[in-house]
Order: C-alpha cells, then structure tokens, then sequence
C-alpha cells in the first residue's frame, strides 16, 4: 500500500482533474498551483484583481505554460497533508509558515536553490534577509525551502482620539515598558471618570481600557518576552527548560498578568467576551472602549470595514522597548511541491512563476491591498509612498528591522506546543500562579521536545 | 454452490465430535446467511477494517506524516509517551464528563417526552415532525445557531435568564460551564431521533399489560417501573451502547463551537486526536491514542453488554 | 376512535402533556426561526438587544449573493446524486446484512457481529488518511464514485435494523420456509415491508448523513463541478485572512440553503414513520 502512487500513476493522471488534459500535449506544460484566489464574496477586490494579474501576466511571459488555479479549499492544512500523502498535492502554493517545518522535514518542498539556474532572473538578494532566513533553517548558505511573499510585523495600533482625550502623549518608537504601563493606567477609565492611576479608582466599574491582553502566547505575547530579554527555546530547538521559565521571561508574563489582575489596565477574559459579541472589536477599538491592542497589518483592512472607522482614530507603534527593542514577523511564502524535481518542463514553469510572483510585478499590489508588506526589499521600500495610509505603513516597514521570526522553526512539534503555550497564559491570565503554570508548561513541552 | 462436488467426495465422518469444518457444513449451518451479509462484509473489509490494521501499524511507528513512506518502526515508543501524556488524559476525562451528562441525560429527557407523546394525544405528528428538526440539521448549522444564541450579551438565552431574574451567563466562556453549554445542545440535538426510538419501543408493549397492572391495583408509578421499565430494556440498551459510542467520539460541535476551550475545559478526545493528526502531522502517535480511546469504548461497551446478560438476558444484544 | 368520555384526571393530564409538548416544541423551534430571521439581516445589524426572534428587517441580499456567487444548480444536481445513490446502496445493503444477523444462524455470526460492531467504535478521523489513499489507488478521486461507495454501508444501519427484525415475530419467518420461500424471498416480502419504520428511519440518517457531510466530498471533489452543496458553500468564510470577521448572518443563510431539501424530504418520509409506528403493535 505504501507504493500505490506509483502503481497507480497513469490512474492519477488520466482521472485527476486537478491535472487537466494539457499535459499531454508535447509543448504546453500545465502548473497547478494554490493561493492565487479569494473567498467568493471577494470577487472583485484589490487583492482579486492583483491575483488575476499575476496568473494572466504570467501566462502571457510564458505562452507555453497554463496555469490551472485552484481554489485555496476550507481545511486547507488537512487537505494538503492528505494530498502530499497521495501525490495529488498542486505543484506550487502558498503556505503560512506554520507548515513550513513539517513541509520541510518531510522533504516534500523543493529546496528553491535548483530554480537559480534554470531562471537566472529569480535573485535571493531581492528579499528582506530576515525574511528570507525563515525558509532557510540551516543558515544563510544552507538549502531554500521556498520564497517569502508578504510579512508582517507585530505593531500596537492605538486610537489617537482617546489620547487626546485622556490628555495623554501618544507613544513614539522608543517608548519603555514604565511608559506604557504609565500610559495604560491614564488611559483605563472607571464609571465615575477616574483613571487607574486614582486612588479611589474602581476596578468594577471600568469603561475604558488601556490595552488588551490574550492568551495568544506566540502570536501577542512573544514580543513581550524579548522585551524583557528572554526567550522560549533554545536555538537549536531541543529545550524549552531554562528558557520559557527563565527569570526574565517570567518577569514578562507577570508583567502581562498584573495588566489584567493586578493593574486593571486590560480586561480580563470574560470582559472581553462581553465587549466583543455585540459587534467586532475593531469596533469597539475605534469607538474608544479599548486604547490600544497588538495586531499586525492585515488589521488595517478590517479597521477600514468598519461603519465608525476614521483616520483620526487609527495609529501604530512598535512595542515598548525593554531590554530589546524587538518584534515579531509572521510570513506566508510560495513553496514547490518536491516532485517536481522530476519533471523539468513543470520545474521550470514553477520556478518562473516564483519569480514573478516575488518580483515587482505582483509584489506592488501588497501596498495597496494593504495585507501585508512584501518581502521584497525594493517594493517594501517604496510601500509607504503607495500606500493610502502612509504613516502607518511607514511604522510598519520600519518595525521590520526589529522583527524576528515566528520561532515555530525551531520547534518539531509547534501544532502542539503554541496551543500549550495559550493554555499556559489563559490559565494564567485567569488567576493561576505563573511559575507554577510556566513550569507545568515546561515539563509538557519538554517531554514533547524528547520524542526526537 | 454451497455443496460443491468436491465436499460430497470428501470421505465419510471418521471422528464422532464435529469438528469445525464438519459443522460449517452441517445443514444446521444456515450459509445463505454468509450471502446476505457479503456486501456489508467486504465493504467493511475495504473501507473499514484495511485502513482501520494500517493505523494499528502505523500506531507503532513513528509516521510524522504526510507520507507514511517516512515513517520509521519504534515499537511501544508511542503507547510509552502516551501513559504519562497528561493532556490525553484531561481530554479522556473531559469526554468521560460529557458522556455522564449526556447519555443519561438525553435518554431521560427523550423518554419523558416519549412518555407523553405516547397519550394518544392530538396532533402528535406535527409534534414529531417539530421535534426532528434538530436531528436532521447539519451539526454545523447547529453550531452557527448555537453560538449566537449562547451569546452572554444578545443571546436569547441569557435574556430568558434576565427576564426570570437570573445572572446571564458566559456559557461558552466559562470553563465550568463550556461543555455543560455543548450538552445541552447535543441533547437538544438527539432528543427526537431517541425519542422516536423510545416511541416504537413503548407501542410494543400491550396495552394488555397495563389494563392487567391496574386491575392488580397497581398505580402509575408502579406500573412504569415493573412494566414499562424492563420491557423496554432493548431500546433502553440500543440508546444507551449507541450514546456512549456516540459520546466518546463526539467532534463536531467542539470542533466548530469551542475549539477544545476555554482553558481546555472542552478538549475531547476525538478533537484532541484531530489536532494531533491533522494539525501537528503527528500521525504514527495519534494512531496510537485512537486505539487507546478505542480501546476504551470497547471496555465500555463490553461492561454495558455483560451488565446486560448479568441481567438475565439471554441474546448477545 | 376512543368512544369513553374522558375522566377529568383524563382531562389534566392532557392538558398538562400539551403544556409540555408546547414547551419543548418552542424549545425547539426558536433556534431555527432565529436561524431565519438572522439571515435576513447584514452583519452589522445582526444582534440587537433584547434579541428580536422575528424579523424586523427582511433583507434579501444575502441570499442573492450566494444565488449569484454559487452555481447552486450544479452543486444541488450533485448532492442528489451522491444522496440518492448513497441512500439506496445503504438501505440494500446493511438491511440484507441485518436480515443475516437477525434471523439466519451461521458459524461465525456472532464474532462477525461483535467485529462490525466493533468499528463502529471507531472515530472515523482515525481512518481517514489510509482510507483516502485507498480511494485514491482505486482512482475514485473527482468521481461520484469516490463521493458514493466508501459511503454505502454503515454499522449504525446494520446494528438499527437488526434491532427492527429481531422483533418480528418467528412464527412468520418458519411459516413462510414451509411454504418454500426463499430466505431472500422471506427477506424481501416479509421482513422489508413490515419494518417501513426502521428502514425510514435510516434513510433520513443516511439522507442526512451524505446531504450535510463536509470532510469527505473536500477531499474527493476537486474542481468545482463535482462540488456538493455543503462544500460549495463552505468556501464562504473559507478565507485564513484573519482580518475578516465572522459573517453569521450570511453562515445562516447558507445553512437554510443547505437545510431546506432536508427538511422537505423529512417532512415526506414522516408518513412512513406513522405508519411504521401503528404497525409496530404487531410486534407484541
């Protein structure tokens, strides 16, 4: 059973329709690839329109390749795993790097150093080396899995109006942590119009809040942790132990923790839950019940969907200063199916379809659909004059600088490890003590980490 | 095509006990019934009983998938990991929690609104017919409705709750009250399929019976639960092994409505195994924990069955 | 039908069963008709306080998006297919094999029962991945087959109908063999027909199984012309952009796309159901 893709090669080819009729044609090479669609309700967006340029852009540089475009399915991360199990997965697609270690271990992506002669045009200097190095986990002269498209830093967007209404400063790039905690208790308001920083300041009662805290350990909170100079994991990715429950990462998570339990500056997790069922909370963000939130910038264009959305209400800055003055960089990326090492026609479409996906020609649209930041360095540069919302996207590109990636990379188990770093902080978050949770956590992830 | 020449030329008995060749082909051995169940037989076989002994290997491997040509054989290494697994363990016992709620609990819901139903009452179809409604739903509309309705502030439940003078409460939030909140909807989900089971199963006991209680001066009481109680102890056992089988695989509503939270609260097994699988591509242990969990249903059914027969009955089911 | 006059106690029992039926008909009924009325709202205007149960708005436009968005007759003429076959394949097959299990005696029959029972305990999830390869080394993937046959039998039909057979009577089964029917024969002309119930019963399950199912048609139906409607319209709200907020009123108004042939075919089917319950006091 386990060699029945290559029993049952012809069945695939002549009954997949994911692979349709061209490819039997001497001449015309059909690439199959995921992640040039959007949902059908955004049929016609920006984001539309710049995918359909691409593929037709495409299509007309290379009047001997067609590209079947396949609607990015629900479920994709299941059905991709099962395709790659089969050998029906596309040829080319986009992926979060979520995936990106698993895909690699498996040796199911191509390692895109093969496409630097075939497609002289496709240059590794063009991308944020940052970026890059997330597809190369074994250093800079070490294999390629891919190509980054678009990333983005974590930022804290904060509503202007509130400031000025609180009488307070808005932030600046080099503001500390005692600044933010000291911003956060001016801005945290009660019924009776007292701030937290009010002696007779009544935390039952609050109407405003200065800033929201999750659970979402890697996603909200990791940037904390390096500001505070820890880490979770050791480089090499085979301890969490001395790390995530090193004393300056606990410091970190109880300087969170105080936020919500002891400062009463972030709501806590029912509160939350209250304030956001009744409409999303960009809403209650611009209207002013929250000051100030850390989202990446994709959140811009859920900001702008908002019946109370105006300019005046929306700025970013980059996390308080600690110790580091650091953030963190998520990233999708284009990625080759391994087996087309086999087949040199399709190898050299997909390479070329990398290329010009990552280069200017499809990158530009990144400024203005508003998404994300490409990963090219050129258009990242120029993304704040296209851009509609200039100063933001100025903060945005500046913040790259700072930004480490995701440290998924380092992990060989993340699927489980992040969700146990949430539990660990929504235990924590709710009233548990923090060492003892952090050190529960450890113990977990550390025997997960063993079964290497 | 049952006695083929060949058998007939097979020599005479030589031993006196039969052996089980010799009662495979005794008349008594009703073959036409291995016809009857050949189609469910090979179905199962290709699309059941193959994949399920593939994952019993890969249960033993090490498969990190996608491709089980990686996978590498470490032997127990899984079932090892899997002892002093306290995650597994919370979701087994998260699923243990929702199993002693909802089995009993949508079987005596569904049998006092059988019970009433079977009053000979009016318009008892178009009840029916409102009571399916759940059943027939997909579980993710159900989902959908459930978690608007469920809401601590626009849900109409909570404004039930205000109105009679009550907290509202963050069903869904809370970890204490989570997977009570997804109880409540599988029972609200099930109650019209069981109790249309309940139903049928109370129509075949005679009104006879009843007449003949109530002539010996039983009362109400009584008479439900000398009577009506044991005779429906069939449909009571085939609600009561299909619950608990239902119950430790239950996915869907956690999988669209909680994702496993708050703080874990909802994290059942079947979920547990998914993110596992499908999240973590850490197929050869999921494996491992999926027979573990069916291990467990086994043990559970077996109890049900023997507890069953401990009863006096005579019929394996 | 009944000539007695009714007691008084006859009376308040009565009326207290409607009182309760009432009650548990709204219980079950209120989410459906807060189904429909959401799904006649935009989001934003979605949850109001207190929430209204019906529709103070009716606004169409979420339908029309998914009527013009979604190429609904495709995707309805598919799910017929896949339903209607599916349906009939489990009927036959696991009705046959509950008539075996329930009436015929064999060597094997009881371990062979416990077996199938057995993989009834089994979370479909664990399967899911060999299963797929093996519907795949068949070359079923994009073809109704693959949606269909692994789909054909079902356990939860064998151990159903079993349960139904075993409550007819013997004396029909022995009469019929001496007049010299078949097994078949007696399968068909008297077991089939005296169980409408049951076999309802299960049509609606395995009709309702195939028309809401979701994973398996993901991964077997791979352009859009083999989409089923449940499929079709998961690709709403589909996005991994985390940027979008949750559309619930659109998400309801698929589901009472989905939901709507469902309950039509209940509605038919239930005739069967009330027939099959006045039979069954044959059975005593």
């Amino acid at each position: 059973m386990f060699q029945i893709k290559h029993l049952l090669k012809a069945a695939l080819i002549s009954s997949l329709a994911l692979v349709p009729l061209g490819v039997f044609a001497q001449d015309a090479t059909t690439l199959t690839v995921v992640g040039v669609t959007v949902p059908p309700e955004e049929i016609g967006t920006p984001l539309d329109l710049a995918y359909q340029a691409l593929v037709s852009s495409f299509e007309e540089a290379n009047s001997n390749v067609t590209i079947n475009v396949v609607e990015q399915p629900p479920e994709f991360e299941t059905q991709i795993m099962i395709d790659l199990a089969a050998g029906t997965a596309p040829d080319v697609w986009r992926a979060g790097q979520a995936l990106l270690p698993e895909l690699i271990e498996g040796g199911y992506i191509l390692d895109v150093r093969q496409c630097l002669d075939i497609t002289p045009t496709l240059t590794m200097d063009r991308f944020i080396p940052s970026i890059l190095a997330i597809h190369q986990p074994e250093g800079p002269e070490g294999p390629v899995y891919g190509v980054p498209n678009g990333f983005t830093p974590m930022v804290f967007y904060y509503n202007p109006e509130v400031f000025a209404n609180a009488g307070v400063e808005v932030p600046t790039s080099d503001w500390t942590v005692e600044d933010f905690l000291h911003t956060t208790q001016m801005l945290t308001i009660d019924s009776q119009g007292r701030n937290a920083m009010d002696p007779d300041f009544d935390p039952e009662s609050i109407e405003q809040y200065g800033v929201r805290v999750r659970k979402f350990f890697i996603l909200e909170n990791l940037a904390w942790v390096w500001a505070f100079g820890g880490d979770i994991i050791s480089e090499d990715g085979t301890t969490v132990d001395g790390y995530l429950n090193s004393p300056e990462t606990i410091e970190a998570i109880t300087f969170l923790r105080d936020l919500v339990l002891e400062n009463h500056v972030a709501p806590p997790p029912n509160a939350l839950d209250q304030m956001i069922q009744e409409r999303s909370f960009p809403s209650v963000f611009l209207d002013g019940q929250v000051a100030m939130y850390p989202r990446g910038q994709w959140e811009m264009v859920g900001l702008q969907n908002q019946e109370n959305y105006d300019p005046g209400r929306v700025a970013v800055v980059g996390y308080p200063v600690g110790v580091n003055d650091a953030t963190i960089a998520f990233e999708d990326g284009w990625v080759i199916n391994s087996a087309l090492a086999d087949d040199p026609a399709k190898l050299a479409a997909a390479c070329s379809f990398i290329d010009f996906a990552t280069s200017p020609v499809f990158q530009d649209s990144k400024a203005l659909t508003g998404l994300e930041i490409s990963a090219n360095q050129a258009v990242a540069d120029q993304a704040a004059e296209v851009s509609q919302w200039p100063e933001v996207q100025a903060v945005f590109v500046s913040e790259a600088d700072d930004a480490r990636p995701d440290p998924n990379t380092r992990f060989s188990f993340f699927a489980i490890v992040e969700p146990r770093l949430d539990l660990m902080m929504e235990n924590i978050l709710a009233g548990a003590d923090v060492t003892e949770e952090v050190n529960l956590a450890v113990e977990e992830i550390n025997r997960e980490l063993s079964r290497q | 095509m049952e006695y083929s020449g060949n058998i007939t030329a097979t020599p005479p008995h030589q031993f006196k006990e039969k052996n089980l060749w010799q009662r495979f082909w005794s008349r008594s051995n009703e073959k036409v019934g291995y016809l009857f169940i050949l189609p469910a037989f090979t179905h199962l076989l290709i699309f059941l009983l193959i994949p399920l002994i593939f994952s019993l290997y890969l249960s033993f491997t090490n498969w990190r998938g996608p491709n089980p040509q990686n996978a590498l054989f470490i032997g127990l290494e899984n079932y090892q990991f899997l002892l002093g697994d306290r995650r597994f363990w919370d979701a087994m016992r998260n699923t243990a929690y929702y199993t002693l709620l909802y089995v009993p609990g949508s079987m005596i819901v569904s049998l006092l609104i059988a019970l009433v139903m079977n009053q000979k009452l009016k318009g008892i179809y178009l009840f029916r017919t409102l009571f399916f409604m759940p059943v027939i739903s997909s579980w993710v509309a159900v989902s959908i409705i459930w978690i608007t309705l469920l809401d601590p502030q626009v849900g109409i439940l909570n404004y039930v709750l205000q109105e009679l003078g009550l907290p509202s409460v963050n069903w869904l939030g809370d970890p204490s009250t989570a997977m009570i909140a997804i109880v409540i909807i599988a029972i609200w989900k099930s109650v019209g399929f069981q109790m249309v089971i309940w139903l049928a199963g109370l129509q075949g006991i005679p009104v006879e019976l009843h007449e003949a209680a109530q002539i010996d001066g039983a009362n109400r009481r009584q008479s439900f639960f000398r009577i009506t109680l044991p005779l429906l102890a069939p449909t009571t056992f085939f609600l009561a092994i299909t619950g608990v089988i239902g119950s430790f695989q239950v996915f869907s509503p956690i999988y669209v409505i909680t994702g496993g939270g708050p703080r874990g609260s909802t994290d059942v097994v079947v979920y547990h195994i998914y993110t596992r699988a499908f999240e973590a591509y850490d197929m050869g242990y999921a494996a491992s924990q999926a027979w573990v969990l069916f291990a467990v249903i086994f043990a559970a059914t077996l109890i049900q069955v023997w507890y069953r027969r401990h009863q006096g009955e005579g019929s394996l089911f | 039908m009944n000539s007695r006059k009714d007691t008084p106690l006859q009376i308040i029992t009565k009326i207290l069963g409607y009182l309760v039926l009432i009650l548990v008909a709204l219980t079950m009924v209120i989410p459906f008709i807060w189904m429909v009325t959401t799904s006649l709202k935009q989001p934003n205007s979605a949850f109001a306080y207190p929430p209204q149960l019906l529709p103070t708005e009716i606004d169409f436009r979420n339908y029309e998006m998914l009527f013009t968005l979604v190429p609904f007759g495709r995707y309805f003429i598919n799910t017929l297919i896949v339903t209607a076959l599916t349906v009939v394949g489990q009927l036959i097959i696991t009705s046959l094999a509950a008539y075996g299990f329930a009436r015929l005696h064999f060597i094997g029959r009881d371990t062979l029962f416990v077996i199938f029972l057995a993989t009834m305990m089994v979370p479909y999830q664990v399967t899911l991945i060999p299963l797929f390869l093996i519907v795949f080394g068949l070359g079923w993937i994009n073809t109704y087959t693959g949606l269909i046959v692994p789909a054909i039998s079902s356990v939860f039909g064998i151990f159903l109908l079993r349960q139904a057979f075993m409550g007819v009577p013997r004396d029909y089964q022995e009469a019929a063999r001496i007049d010299g029917a078949s097994e078949f024969r007696i399968y068909w002309r008297i077991f089939l027909p005296l169980n409408g119930p049951a076999l309802a019963t299960l049509a609606v399950f395995a009709f309702m199984g195939t028309w809401t199912d979701l994973l398996w048609p993901l991964l077997i139906a791979r352009t859009p012309e083999m989409r089923t409607l449940e499929l079709g319209l998961a690709y709403f709200n589909s996005s991994t952009s985390a940027f979008r907020q949750t559309n619930w009123p659109l998400m309801m108004a698929a589901s009472v796309i989905v939901m709507l042939p469902v309950l039509l075919v209940y509605i038919f089917a239930q005739r069967y159901f009330v027939r099959g319950i006045s039979l069954s006091g044959v059975k005593g």
